[in-house]
């Protein structure tokens, strides 16, 4: 097993968002505007709201897509608002929104942004 | 008294997390892995495009570990992974509770 030294990133946090199958693209296009990288979508199936909207379930999809990304401490606020306003989050039903803070990450980070950090921090 | 305990994820590349799953128990006799998959998108993968980026598939790797393991674990899946190469991936820790 390699024993390099890597260089972890601190003040990270990972945003979830659930929202309705077909509505995370708009969403990711929101995170990104600003300022988040990239996302990791997959399926889900949810359960909950819908049941106790009554007839209003119908309009609720129960295919859902699950959204997850890895974003700075001091990017957080603006991706979160972004996403929720853009996955409309504030209408019953729309689905859900929250931040995990993380201990660390760890991802490759090219040498010349290395070298501009570690000048930074000199 | 229940030992601390965290959670390490990885986003890897499509096809990756089954064969660190079976490592994970060769090295660790860590059995508390699950995978699933997923749809990347990010403006600094390869062939990126305009707009949201290139879409491609990923694996997705959870693995619980106790505190004790947790670091050499991250460091073993960040290596092993090809997380430390161009367009490896990412990994994350998070506490749970």
């Amino acid at each position: 097993m390699s024993q390099h030294e890597i260089t972890v990133l601190t003040d990270v946090a990972l945003i979830t968002c659930i929202v309705q199958r077909g509505v995370a693209d708009d969403v990711v296009r929101a995170a990104q505007e600003a300022g988040a990288e990239g996302a990791t979508v997959y399926f889900g199936k949810g359960s909950g709201i819908r049941e106790r909207l009554g007839i209003l379930g119908v309009a609720v999809d129960v295919e859902k897509e699950v959204i997850n990304i890895v974003v700075a401490t001091d990017q957080v606020d603006r991706v979160f608002e972004n996403m929720h306003q853009a996955g409309k989050l504030d209408t019953p039903g729309m689905g859900f929104i929250y931040i995990t803070p993380l201990e660390k990450a760890a991802t490759y980070i090219p040498p010349s942004i290395l070298a501009k950090l570690q000048q930074a921090e000199t | 008294m229940k030992q601390a305990e965290k959670l390490i994820t990885c986003i890897l590349h499509r096809g990756t997390a089954i064969d660190m799953q079976a490592k994970l128990k060769e090295e660790f006799d860590i059995e508390r892995a699950c995978s699933h998959h997923a749809r990347g998108v990010g403006k600094s993968a390869p062939l990126a495009r305009r707009g949201m980026g290139e879409q491609t598939e990923k694996d997705i790797l959870n693995v619980v570990v106790t505190e004790d393991e947790a670091e050499t674990v991250f460091l073993f899946l960040y290596h092993e992974a090809g997380i430390d190469r161009p367009h490896g991936g990412i990994i994350y820790m998070q506490q749970l509770g």
